[in-house]
């Protein structure tokens, strides 16, 4: 006599995954639009999907005199000294050696300038274009924007966010009005793929097919008439577990040889760009890394001696991972960023152990592949970092110029409720050619 | 005698007038037998003062204002130290030079008497022999350095610790010299085989994750008059070591700076509100092995304290004077407070 079939029940770990990985929440997991993915037009851009994205956040506020732009000998120089690039006449920080040596093949920008001193406001500005208060509804991330325009292909993740920051939706914006199905796949960082997945194995993905059958069965009485963001996402996020499950691999780290991990340095920012060049080496198009969590690069105090630390890692790190896809032939469609939320102030302040206050009026970032002219840099500021001496780069130019590196014309207008909503704040904004 | 009470006697400013804030300090010298104070402090120059000078009142604040004297080109001045006899002052700065300034009456050169490249890295630690023969210096290249300290010549390159150096100081009858870095070591160096003696670990070293992180491992150390007892103190604490065999024999919650008294069983300690404490070694309750063999907590700083000074600010950098009846506190504000010690 056989057994009865087993009976298609829920199991604790299922409702933990579909809620923690695909629901909205701060901080919480999500999708790349794999229920979407199959549409007709979403194929089309899947087919047409080449370029690829690595945003390396800084969160904290990155010093450009520790970094980029130093002004070593100058009274507000501090204590750093800087080191000759590869591009003739340009210094950075003494502790970025392997960012000086890949100059010739980045670009920097001097000149940024932008308005929000506060963290969340200026995280939420710099990754989505947009101010808070700017848009009738919450700006999505621009990599959620970048997710729904160029798609992957083959049932990937489009968009994947490794590492967490404190600060929930303001600190890595969601998808905003595009929807859970525009949500970053989250990872929790130090190079671990996506939390509370169902068992691996061969009985867990039949189990989980039996239960998602009978899902999407019920489903479709319910779905009927009811062509709503939200049925179609929760229809997304089964698709989802079901492809990572059937692709456990895409996050294994072990997979990599010991040798290729230990140039990305023993931290879990190396980790996470490993797995980020992992990723995109496997067709995820867009990543974005979390340099350490608690606004890392905020120094109001002892700025000088632990950023020496924090500065050696996030070179090593980022200086293998630019190699690495130099290597893998990957830099020609990858664009790799190196960013925060805005400068730090000229003045050295002496809140204890010395260190720097927010500074939106003149600040540094880096960017290269997919087409960025090597060795340029953009812009100036004068000799004590005070000001921008020339070309001021502005964040709708900033997301001009990422979204024209993606092929995706910045004059795009999204939707919501009927309303149309610019890529970038107000439609402002033009691509800074000196890169493109 | 020992001291009992401490009095503040004095405020020193320093301000250049650039606008770039206040020129924190870093570390403090007092001059071996002239009436002048020596700071490192957020500047590629050293902060001195007069003692004697009149306080002046600018902004509601009356302070006695310093200059700025022996220049590097760049960086900060980030350790300097007198010799013993008064008539050097050396310097180690963060553009990786050590330089040797004569002195005369307590007052710099114009030019050092000897300029080199010491360090692949910050130079963070300087320190005469009692005697005034060698210079030892610490780097962020994680290097020990010997030096002659008549023209810098190089008498060694030692190894030993994994991060970088913060800290250096001589026993007072010169046969070993103390090192302390962000790897969470206090080595104790032989100073005629220049071998590591003892090393001794503090802990705390971490990979300064964060926001405002603790400072890793050890930060400061300095040694006893009579040379019995070490202190090391780093992001969160302050440990003190019998010297001879590295036992932990007391602990406290005082982090970041330390020093002994020349003169008295007295300690100074701590960042943010400094701790002057009588201390009373016989009575310190040394760490002690479990069954497992793992060893426990030392007891407290056993003593009586003299004083607690809130400064309302940090305290960054602290000294006694030769003969210990000054104390000077380096502030975060660019001032450094002198507190007469009776």
């Amino acid at each position: 006599m056989t057994a009865p079939a087993r009976p298609v029940e829920c199991r604790r770990a299922d409702h933990r995954a579909s809620r923690r990985l695909f629901l909205q929440g701060a901080g919480a997991a999500a999708l790349g639009g794999f229920g979407r993915l199959f549409a007709a037009d979403n194929a089309a851009k899947a087919a047409g999907q080449e370029k690829h994205v690595i945003l390396v956040f800084m969160s904290g506020g990155p010093s450009q005199f520790e970094t980029w732009d130093p002004k070593t000998g100058r009274p507000t120089g501090g204590p750093h000294m800087n080191t000759q690039t590869t591009v003739p006449g340009v210094r950075f920080d003494e502790y970025m050696p392997n960012l000086a040596r890949l100059a010739d093949k980045t670009a920097v920008i001097r000149s940024m300038t932008s308005s929000l001193g506060d963290h969340m406001e200026g995280h939420y500005l710099a990754q989505t274009g947009h101010k808070p208060t700017n848009v009738v509804a919450t700006a999505p991330h621009w990599l959620s924007v970048c997710a729904h325009q160029k798609p992957a292909a083959n049932g990937l993740p489009s968009y994947v966010v490794l590492g967490a920051e404190q600060g929930g939706n303001m600190a890595v914006p969601g998808p905003g009005f595009l929807g859970a199905g525009y949500q970053g796949l989250f990872c929790p960082g130090k190079g671990q793929g996506p939390e509370d997945l169902p068992a691996a194995g061969a009985k867990d993905l039949a189990e989980f097919q039996r239960r998602a059958a009978l899902r999407a069965k019920l489903g479709e009485g319910f779905a009927a008439g009811r062509d709503t963001p939200s049925a179609q996402s929760h229809d997304a996020a089964f698709g989802a577990v079901e492809h990572l499950l059937r692709n456990r691999d895409l996050f294994d780290l072990s997979k990599e040889p010991p040798k290729r991990a230990e140039k990305y340095g023993p931290t879990a920012l190396g980790r996470d760009c490993l797995l980020a060049a992992r990723l995109v080496e496997k067709g995820v198009p867009f990543v974005r890394v979390q340099h350490q969590g608690g606004l890392a690069w905020d120094k109001h105090r002892r700025a000088f001696d632990s950023q020496r630390h924090l500065t050696r890692e996030f070179d090593t790190a980022v200086g293998a991972l630019i190699d690495d896809l130099r290597a893998r032939g990957l830099w020609d469609k990858t664009l790799v960023i190196l960013m925060g939320e805005f400068g730090r102030t000229p003045e050295i302040l002496g809140q204890g152990p010395p260190g720097r206050n927010h500074w939106t009026k003149s600040w540094s970032l880096s960017l290269g592949g997919c087409g960025v002219k090597p060795g340029v840099v953009v812009g100036s500021t004068n000799e004590d970092g005070t000001a921008i001496e020339d070309r001021p780069v502005t964040i709708p130019d900033l997301f001009a110029t990422f979204y024209a590196l993606l092929g995706i014309d910045h004059r795009t207008e999204l939707e919501f409720e009927g309303r149309p909503v610019p890529l970038t704040e107000n439609g402002k904004g033009a691509p800074v050619k000196e890169v493109l | 005698m020992p001291p009992t009470k401490l009095t503040k006697l004095k405020t020193l400013s320093i301000d250049d007038g650039a606008k770039r804030g206040p020129l924190t300090m870093a570390q403090v010298r007092f001059h071996p037998t002239e009436r002048v104070l020596f700071a490192a402090c957020a500047d590629r120059r050293v902060a001195v003062w007069n003692l004697d000078a009149k306080e002046t009142t600018v902004k509601n604040l009356t302070a006695v204002p310093g200059a700025l004297a022996c220049a590097h080109a760049a960086g900060w001045v980030r350790c300097l130290d007198v010799s013993p006899n008064g008539k050097w002052l050396a310097t180690g700065g963060s553009d990786r030079r050590l330089k040797l300034w004569a002195l005369d009456g307590g007052k710099p050169a114009d030019k050092p008497a000897r300029d080199i490249e010491a360090h692949a890295g910050w130079v963070e630690a300087v320190a005469f022999s009692p005697d005034g023969a060698l210079v030892v210096t610490g780097g962020a290249d994680t290097a020990v350095k010997v030096w002659n300290a008549t023209d810098l010549t190089l008498v060694k390159a030692l190894t030993g610790h994994t991060g970088f150096v913060r800290d250096a100081v001589w026993l007072p009858d010169g046969s070993a010299f103390v090192t302390g870095a962000e790897d969470g070591k206090v080595l104790v160096w032989n100073a005629k085989t220049l071998a590591v003696a003892r090393a001794i670990t503090f802990g705390g070293a971490n990979e300064q994750f964060g926001q405002n992180p603790a400072l890793s491992g050890v930060h400061r150390v300095h040694v006893s008059r009579d040379g019995k007892l070490l202190a090391a103190a780093g992001g969160k604490a302050l440990a003190v070591f019998d010297a001879a065999t590295g036992a932990p024999l007391a602990e406290d919650k005082s982090d970041a700076q330390v020093c002994f008294a020349p003169h008295a069983d007295v300690l100074a300690a701590g960042s943010n509100s400094v701790r002057v404490v009588a201390f009373d070694a016989p009575k310190f309750v040394p760490a002690k092995a479990d069954k497992s063999g793992k060893l426990g907590s030392p007891g407290p700083l056993a003593g009586k304290e003299l004083a607690q000074i809130k400064l309302g600010d940090f305290s960054l950098g602290m000294r006694f004077s030769a003969d210990g009846k000054l104390l000077g506190l380096g502030r975060a504000d660019g001032k450094v407070e002198v507190w007469e010690v009776a």
